[in-house]
């Protein structure tokens, strides 16, 4: 039994440090079953679909690496060990970004090379960590972070996130992800995280206009 | 694998931004929720449904004023507004 057993799971009804995120996962989660598809296609037919393989690893890339990962590796992460300095499974995670990263090369590595089955390797190799990483930071590591943040500190958080997504990214650039993903999963027959209302709510939770 | 028309790639980014400005601007605004709800509409028509994407590409103009942001609006509405004038002059036409 995990620490964070007796802890409530992330409340995605509410916009909270850790829910922002947790709606972001949703999105992801989505991008891996498109790329397990391109990993399947890849293996089948010894062929890469380039157009969407670079769509995919632009919304890796920019989506869950530079936006997400950023938001975690820079605001969340480091609040965290502010409070409770060595704090584990923070290191765990941030292992697991590298690691991701040197996928995310390998595969672009592949396209360039038009290398088909070194493309599958490293899309399933990305699909199952991934996967492993988001159910550990949604299923542990958020928890106990909802029962460790103040709410002046979620607050901070959260105004920190407005800065990566629409200061760091350009204004727009989070939506323009977002449609790729969903045009994407519409393409692979993969049903839509934004579909689900609680979870587009927290995909346009942070406005860069500052109202409401 | 078809390829994606170029408005529907647009189309599904601005469906987040319409979510956005309807949620943040709604309650002064009452006609950025409807706008959402049409975009959401025209992301999930059938490609054949000419018809059905010419009525919607009129409906966006006339809800948000032949693509005219409101005073004071903000850089999401702009950037909103911008989007759909474009999608809508990519759509088909049945005059």
């Amino acid at each position: 039994m995990s620490c964070s057993d007796h802890l409530p799971p992330v409340d995605l009804a509410r916009v909270s440090a850790t829910s922002i995120l947790s709606g972001e996962h949703r999105v992801i989660l989505q991008v891996l079953d498109v790329l397990e598809k391109l990993a399947a296609i890849a293996t089948g037919i010894q062929h890469i679909p380039t157009d969407h393989a670079n769509q995919v690893l632009e919304v890796l890339t920019k989506f869950a690496d530079r936006c997400h990962h950023g938001k975690e590796e820079t605001i969340l992460f480091p609040m965290l060990e502010s409070i409770q300095p060595g704090f584990g499974p923070v290191q765990v995670m941030l292992a697991e970004h590298v690691d991701g990263r040197a996928f995310i090369s390998a595969m672009k590595e592949a396209v360039v090379t038009n290398d088909a089955a070194r493309y599958a390797q490293a899309a399933t190799g990305y699909v199952e960590l991934l996967r492993q990483h988001i159910a550990k930071e949604d299923d542990i590591l958020f928890r106990l972070a909802d029962h460790m943040l103040t709410p002046a500190q979620d607050a901070e958080i959260l105004e920190a996130y407005r800065r990566i997504e629409h200061d760091d990214m350009g204004d727009g650039t989070h939506e323009r992800l977002l449609g790729i993903a969903d045009t994407l999963a519409t393409t692979y027959h993969i049903p839509r995280a934004s579909d689900n209302p609680q979870i587009m709510d927290l995909l346009t939770a942070i406005c860069g206009c500052k109202k409401g | 694998m078809t390829t994606t028309p170029d408005w529907r790639e647009q189309i599904a980014a601005l469906r987040f931004l319409a979510h956005k400005v309807a949620r943040v601007h709604g309650p002064t605004h009452p006609d950025a929720a409807i706008l959402a709800e049409a975009v959401n509409t025209l992301v999930d028509t059938p490609a054949a449904d000419t018809t059905a994407q010419a009525a919607l590409g009129r409906r966006l103009s006339e809800l948000t004023g032949g693509f005219r942001p409101w005073t004071g609006a903000c850089a999401s509405v702009h950037q909103l507004f911008a989007g759909l004038k474009t999608v809508a002059a990519a759509l088909p036409r049945h005059d």
